[in-house]
C-alpha cells in the first residue's frame, strides 16, 4: 500500500528521516519495500500483512506509526468538525432495507442534493495520483479519497438512477445479472450479497459499483454508502468473479464499523467543500451489530517461555498502552482489553507477538534448542538415491528438472495410451500446462529437441523426478475412491557424440552406449542378475529396444526413439531414451556387500573366435563358454564383432577373451589346452561354430 | 733395433689407429666390426702378440702389460661409444613421441546434478549435522493438511497470497475437498506431528506449485521447510539455529529477523541477510540486488502458532516450538549468481553444466 508521507503527517507529527521512518517501520513487521518520489513528494511503499486489515488506511497506519514511536496521534486540521449530521430513522418517500442481515450487520447511506459534479483540486488528484488511483469527478474521488484516508470503502449512486425509491441489501436471486461500472457482465449466484433497487442490483456489496447507478457529469444528487458487510461474504463474491478491488480488499481483511459515523461527518464536510450541495434530511444507519472490545489474558513470564529474553513490566505495559490496550490484573495474571478493530488478537500469543514486535527484536539472542533425543531419521532410500546420483553424473549425465505439468498433446504424441493414467487440474495455467506428467519421457525429449534446435546435438540428459499416475476407483463401491500415486522415476535421454568421442577416435552414441549407461547403473546401484528382453513399448524402435526386468518384475525401458515418435517431436537426429522406476531398482539391490576373495595366481589368458550364425547371440555363447569352464573360467571378454565380406553370408564372428585361473595355484599348460579343447567341443556341438 | 722395441712400438702404432678409427664410427654395427677387427681371435692385437715367443724373455712381460693396456683402452672405448650410440637413439625416440600440451585431454565426461538439487543436498547436509531428520511428503496434498491444520481456514485472507492448483475428479473422499497441489511444504510438519512423539527436529525438503508465472515467479518451485516442537523452545531458539544455518551456508554476513505474518507461527519474521554487493558501503541506494534497502530476504519463519499444536493434539501449554521455510530457488540465484528463476526449468546444458 502506497502511504505518502505528508498524508501520514497529517496524523502523526514527526520529524524524522523517512530513511529512519522506514527502518522503524520495517523492523515493526510493517516492511517498507520502496522510497517512490511521486508528485514531488515522498511516498512508502508498505507491505502491509494479511492480517493487519486495520492497517490499510492512512489513519490506521498512523495510529501503528505512532505506537511504534510512542507518540500520540492528532487530527488533521482540516477534519475538526463544523456542525453535525444527523442520523435520521427512514427517509420520506425512500426505503433503505437489509434483508440480508447477516452477511450486512451495518448499512449507513447518506443523501444529498444540489451536487456540482466537476474535476477535482489538484491537492485532491495529487494525493489520490501518489496513492495509484485515477482522477474521475469531485464526488467519485472523495469516496476514494476516505477510503484511504480512514480504510472504510464508500461508494456514491445517482439517486436519480436508482429505480423504485428504494435501496435493498439483499443475496442475488437466481439467474441475476449485473453489469458493473467497467462494463463487464457478471452472472450472479444466490450467494452473491448485492445492493439493489426495485428492478435488480444496482452494486456487488463491498465489491464494485454498477454501470446502471453510476455517478457522472450529469448527477444531481447522491446516495452515499458506508457499510459493513462480512468479510467473508466480499471475499468469496470477489473470489467466485475474478476482481480485486479497494473495496473488496479491505472489507474481506475487515472494516471498522466504529468509524462509520465519523466517515460520514467527514465525507459530508468534503462534499460540501469541494461539489457544494446540501444534506437531504440527514443520513439512515441500519445496525444489527454490536462492537465488542476483546479481553485477553496474559502471563508477562509468558515472554521469557516462548521467546527467550526479558522485558520489564513497565515496558510491556507502554508498549500495550501505546497500542491503545486496557490493562487490569496484576502479578504474572494480566487481562489485557484490545480494540475491536484489532481482529488479529484473540490470545496471548497475540499479545507476545506485539511485545517482540514493538519491543524491538533484534533484542532477542541468538541460543540453541537442547538436543534432547539421539534419533535422527532420513528417508529410507535417501543414501542410495545420492550414490545413484553420483553415478548418474559418472556416466556422463546432467540432471534436468521440469515442471510437473505438462501439455496434453504431448503425451499423445508419445504414447497415447498414458493419458489414461494422466491427473488432470481443475485450474490449469492454461491447456499445455493441464495435466501432471505420467512419464517424465514427453518433457525430456522436449528438451533434446530445444538443444537441437540451438544446435546443440550432443545432449547427455537424465530427470529423477515423481510421475504422476491417477488410479480411478470404482464408482459401485462408494468407499473406494480413486486415488494418485507419486512413484519416482529415471528417465535418461541420449543424443550426439558417444561419450568416448574425442579428436583422437570418433564416435556417435548408439544403442549399446544407452545399454552401456544402464548396465553401468545398474551394477553400480548392486542390482542382481537383470535381464533384457525385447521391449513392446510403442514409443521405442522394435529392434533397437529392450524391457528391463529382475527377478520377473519389469523395472524400466530403453532403446532408440520410434522414428515416427521423433518426427512427431521434430527431431531429425536419433535419440535414445530410457526410464527405470526407482522403486523397481531400490527393491532389487544388493544388500550384502561383503568381501569375495580373488586369485593371487597369474591367470592365463586364450583368444577363442568363434564363426557362428547371425542367428546366435553372444549372450549364448558366453554362456557356454562360462559353463564349458567349470568353475575355471575368471574372466569372458568379447573384444571383436565382425560381419562383412570377408567371412560367408549369414555368418558373423565373435571373438572372445578367456581367462582361465584357480585361486588355489597357477594352472599349467596341460590344463590350459584341455579345457580350451572342451569349450571347442561344446560351441562345436552347441553352435555348430567354427573356430577360426 | 731390437725385436722387443719394434713389437712396443706396433702396440703404440695399433693405439692411435684405433683412436683415429673410432672416431669415424657412425653405429653400433660399425663399431661391433672394429672391435673384433683388433681384440678378435684373428684381430690387430693378436698379431702382435703372436710376435711374442720371438721376445726376449725379459721384455715379455712389459709387452704383456702393453697389450692389455690397449685392450682395455679399446674395451673401454667401444663401451663408451655403445652407450653414447644407445643414448642417442633414446634421445632420438623421446624426441618423436613430443604432444601438443595444447590438444584437449581424453577422459569421461561427467555429467552433474541440478544446480537446485545441489542446493538442496547442501541444505539438506548442514541440518543433517545439526541432529535434523528429514522427512517427505506428497506432491498432492488434502485441504486439511496444507491449510486448514495450518491454521489457514477456508476465509484466511492468507489463501490469497497463494493460488492453489486444484486436481480436478473425485480422489480421496469428497468430504475433504479436492485434492490440491501443496503450496508449501508446510503440510509435512502436521503429517510428521501426527505420526511422531515430541522432541520433533525435522526438514522436509520437496517441490511446492502456485498459480503463478512471471519473470520473478515459476509456478513450481522447492522448499525446504524446518521444525522444531519440544519443551521449552524459544524464539532466541530459532534465531540461533536459523542464524548457524545462513553462516553456514553463505558464510560470514549480517542476518536480521524482522517482524512478518505467516498465519501457521507467531511471533512469525523474515529472516534478512545483508546484501553480498553493497554490504559495508556507504550508499546502498544504487543496489540493484536489494533495491538499496541493503537486505536480502531469504527465509521465514516463527513459533509454531498454538492451533498447530492443538491440530495435531500437542499440548501447546507444555509444547512450544519453532517452523522455518525457505525457497532453494532464491537460495541457489543469491549463491550461485543467477538472474532469472526461469533458467532454472529451461535446462540448457550450456546452463546445467556449469554447475
Ligand atoms: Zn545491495
Amino acid at each position: 500500500m502506497r502511504v505518502p508521507i505528508s498524508w501520514l503527517q497529517e496524523f502523526v507529527p514527526f520529524t524524522m528521516k523517512t530513511g529512519e521512518l522506514a527502518h522503524r517501520m520495517t523492523m515493526a513487521g510493517f516492511e517498507i519495500e520502496q522510497i517512490l518520489n511521486l508528485a514531488g513528494e515522498e511516498v512508502l511503499e508498505v507491505n502491509i500483512t494479511p492480517n493487519r486489515g486495520d492497517c490499510l488506511s492512512i489513519q490506521g497506519m498512523a495510529r501503528e506509526l505512532a505506537a511504534i514511536l510512542r507518540c500520540p496521534t492528532q487530527l488533521p486540521r482540516s477534519q475538526k468538525q463544523r456542525g453535525t449530521l444527523q442520523k435520521i430513522k427512514s427517509l420520506p418517500q425512500f426505503k433503505v432495507k437489509v434483508s440480508a442481515k447477516k452477511e450486512c450487520p451495518r448499512y449507513a447511506v447518506l443523501f444529498m442534493d444540489n451536487i456540482a459534479i466537476g474535476p477535482s483540486p489538484v491537492w485532491l488528484q495529487d494525493r489520490l495520483s501518489q496513492v495509484g488511483v485515477r482522477s474521475i469527478n469531485n464526488v467519485v474521488d472523495l469516496t476514494n479519497y476516505l477510503l484511504w484516508e480512514t480504510g472504510q470503502p464508500l461508494h456514491a449512486f445517482d439517486l436519480d438512477k436508482i429505480r423504485g425509491n428504494i435501496i435493498n441489501v439483499r443475496r442475488a436471486l437466481p439467474e441475476e445479472k449485473f453489469l458493473d461500472l467497467r462494463g463487464e457482465e457478471h452472472q450472479l449466484s444466490q450467494n452473491d450479497l448485492v445492493v439493489a433497487d426495485a428492478e435488480g442490483p444496482m452494486a456487488l456489496a463491498g465489491v464494485i459499483g454498477g454501470k446502471d447507478s453510476e455517478v457522472d457529469e450529469g448527477t444531481k444528487r447522491v446516495a452515499i454508502e458506508c457499510a459493513f458487510f462480512n468479510p467473508d461474504a466480499v471475499r468469496s463474491t470477489a473470489r467466485r468473479l475474478g476482481i480485486a478491488t479497494e473495496s473488496s480488499y479491505r472489507f474481506s481483511r475487515g472494516v471498522d464499523p466504529s468509524q462509520i459515523e465519523a466517515v460520514l461527518q467527514r465525507i459530508t464536510q468534503l462534499i460540501l467543500e469541494l461539489a457544494g450541495g446540501s444534506p437531504i434530511s440527514g443520513y439512515v444507519d441500519i445496525s444489527n451489530h454490536s462492537v465488542k472490545n476483546r479481553a485477553i489474558s496474559f502471563h508477562p513470564s509468558s515472554i521469557r517461555r516462548l521467546v527467550g529474553t526479558d522485558w520489564k513490566l513497565s515496558e510491556m505495559k507502554q508498549i500495550f498502552q501505546a497500542l491503545g490496550f486496557r490493562m487490569a490484573g496484576s502479578g504474572d495474571r494480566w487481562r489485557v482489553t484490545v480494540p475491536a478493530f484489532r481482529r488479529d488478537l484473540s490470545e496471548e500469543i497475540d499479545l507476545v507477538e506485539e511485545v517482540v514486535r514493538l519491543g524491538g527484536i533484534g533484542r532477542i539472542p541468538e541460543t540453541f534448542p537442547a538436543l534432547k533425543s539421539g534419533q535422527q531419521e532420513v528417508p529410507i532410500d535417501f543414501y542410495e538415491k545420492r550414490k545413484m546420483r553420483r553415478l548418474l553424473a559418472g556416466v556422463g549425465l546432467s540432471e534436468a528438472i521440469h515442471y510437473s505439468f505438462m501439455d496434453p498433446e504431448d503425451l499423445r504424441k508419445f504414447d497415447e495410451s498414458l493419458l489414461t493414467k494422466a491427473v488432470t487440474l481443475a485450474n490449469p495455467l492454461g491447456l499445455a500446462d493441464s495435466i501432471l506428467r505420467p512419464s517424465l519421457l514427453p518433457t525430456l525429449l522436449k528438451t533434446v529437441a530445444y538443444h537441437h534446435h540451438h544446435k546443440i546435438l550432443d545432449v547427455r540428459l537424465y530427470e529423477w523426478r515423481k510421475v504422476f499416475q491417477r488410479h480411478d476407483g470404482d464408482i459401485s463401491v462408494p468407499s473406494r475412491v480413486g486415488t494418485i500415486e507419486e512413484p519416482e522415476m529415471i528417465a535418461l535421454a541420449l543424443s550426439g557424440r558417444s561419450l568416448f568421442h574425442h579428436w583422437s577416435g570418433k564416435g556417435e552414441v548408439n544403442f549399446y552406449e544407452l545399454k552401456g549407461v544402464v548396465e553401468r547403473l545398474l551394477s553400480g546401484m548392486g542390482v542382481k542378475n537383470p535381464s533384457m528382453t525385447r521391449t513392446e513399448q510403442s514409443f521405442l524402435h522394435p529392434g533397437k529396444s529392450a524391457t528391463l526386468s529382475v527377478d520377473g518384475m519389469n523395472i524400466g525401458f530403453f532403446g532408440e526413439l520410434h522414428p515416427e515418435v521423433a518426427a512427431h517431436f521434430d527431431l531429425r537426429h536419433n535419440i535414445y531414451l530410457g526410464e527405470l522406476s526407482w522403486a523397481g531398482l531400490k527393491g532389487h539391490m544388493r544388500q550384502d556387500r561383503s568381501f569375495r576373495p580373488y586369485s593371487m595366481f597369474p591367470w592365463v589368458e586364450r583368444d577363442l573366435s568363434i564363426l557362428v550364425d547371425q542367428g546366435v547371440t553372444s549372450g549364448a555363447l558366453q554362456k557356454a563358454i562360462l559353463q564349458a569352464g567349470l568353475g575355471l573360467v575368471q574372466e569372458v571378454e568379447l573384444f571383436d564383432v565382425y560381419q562383412g565380406d570377408k567371412i560367408p553370408v549369414g555368418k558373423k564372428s565373435l571373438a572372445f577373451a578367456v581367462r582361465l585361473g584357480r585361486n588355489d595355484r597357477t594352472l599349467n599348460d596341460s590344463q590350459v589346452t584341455e579345457m580350451y579343447d572342451k569349450m571347442v567341443s561344446i560351441l562345436t556341438q552347441q553352435f555348430n561354430a567354427e573356430i577360426r | 733395433m731390437e725385436v722387443g722395441d719394434d713389437l712396443l712400438g706396433r702396440v703404440k702404432i695399433l693405439e692411435n689407429r684405433f683412436h683415429g678409427e673410432i672416431s669415424q664410427v657412425a653405429n653400433d654395427q660399425e663399431l661391433l666390426r672394429l672391435k673384433a677387427c683388433y681384440l678378435g681371435k684373428q684381430g690387430h692385437l693378436a698379431e702382435v702378440l703372436r710376435g711374442l715367443g720371438q721376445m726376449p724373455s725379459e721384455q715379455r712381460p712389459l709387452l704383456g702389460q702393453e697389450a692389455n693396456r690397449l685392450k682395455q683402452v679399446i674395451d673401454h672405448s667401444c663401451r663408451d661409444t655403445l652407450k653414447r650410440f644407445e643414448d642417442e637413439k633414446k634421445q632420438k625416440k623421446l624426441a618423436q613421441g613430443v604432444v601438443d600440451l595444447t590438444l584437449p585431454g581424453r577422459s569421461a565426461v561427467l555429467g552433474s546434478a541440478h544446480p537446485l538439487r545441489q542446493t538442496m543436498e547442501e541444505v539438506e547436509d548442514i541440518f543433517l549435522h545439526l541432529g535434523f531428520s528429514i522427512f517427505e511428503g506428497p506432491d498432492v496434498e488434502q485441504d486439511y493438511y496444507n491449510f486448514a491444520a495450518l491454521n489457514i481456514s477456508a476465509n484466511h485472507p492468507a489463501r490469497d497470497m497463494q493460488d492453489t492448483f486444484y486436481i480436478d475428479g473425485d480422489f480421496l473422499g469428497g468430504h475433504v475437498g479436492p485434492p490440491l497441489l501443496r503450496t508449501h511444504t508446510s503440510p509435512v510438519q502436521i503429517h510428521v506431528m501426527e505420526s511422531h512423539k515430541p522432541p520433533i527436529r525435522m526438514i522436509a525438503p520437496g517441490a511446492v506449485y502456485r498459480r503463478d508465472s512471471d519473470i520473478t515467479h515459476t509456478p513450481m518451485f522447492h522448499q525446504v521447510e524446518g521444525l522444531v516442537v519440544d519443551q521449552e523452545v524459544r524464539f532466541s531458539d530459532l534465531q540461533g539455529i536459523v542464524a548457524l544455518f545462513l553462516r553456514k551456508f553463505f558464510g560470514k554476513r549480517g542476518v536480521r529477523f524482522r517482524p512478518s505474518y505467516f498465519p501457521f507461527t507467531e511471533p512469525s519474521a523474515e529472516v534478512d541477510l545483508a546484501c553480498a554487493a553493497c554490504e559495508g558501503k556507504k550508499d546502498k541506494s544504487a543496489c540493484r540486488l536489494c533495491s538499496g534497502t541493503g537486505w536480502l530476504e531469504v527465509m521465514g519463519c516463527g513459533m509454531v502458532h498454538p492451533n498447530v499444536l492443538r491440530h495435531v493434539k500437542y499440548n501447546p501449554e507444555k509444547l512450544t516450538g519453532f517452523a522455518f521455510g525457505m525457497g532453494i530457488e532464491r537460495m541457489a540465484m543469491l549463491r550461485l549468481g543467477i538472474p532469472d528463476i526461469r533458467l532454472f526449468y529451461e535446462n540448457d546444458l550450456r546452463f546445467l553444466r556449469q554447475f
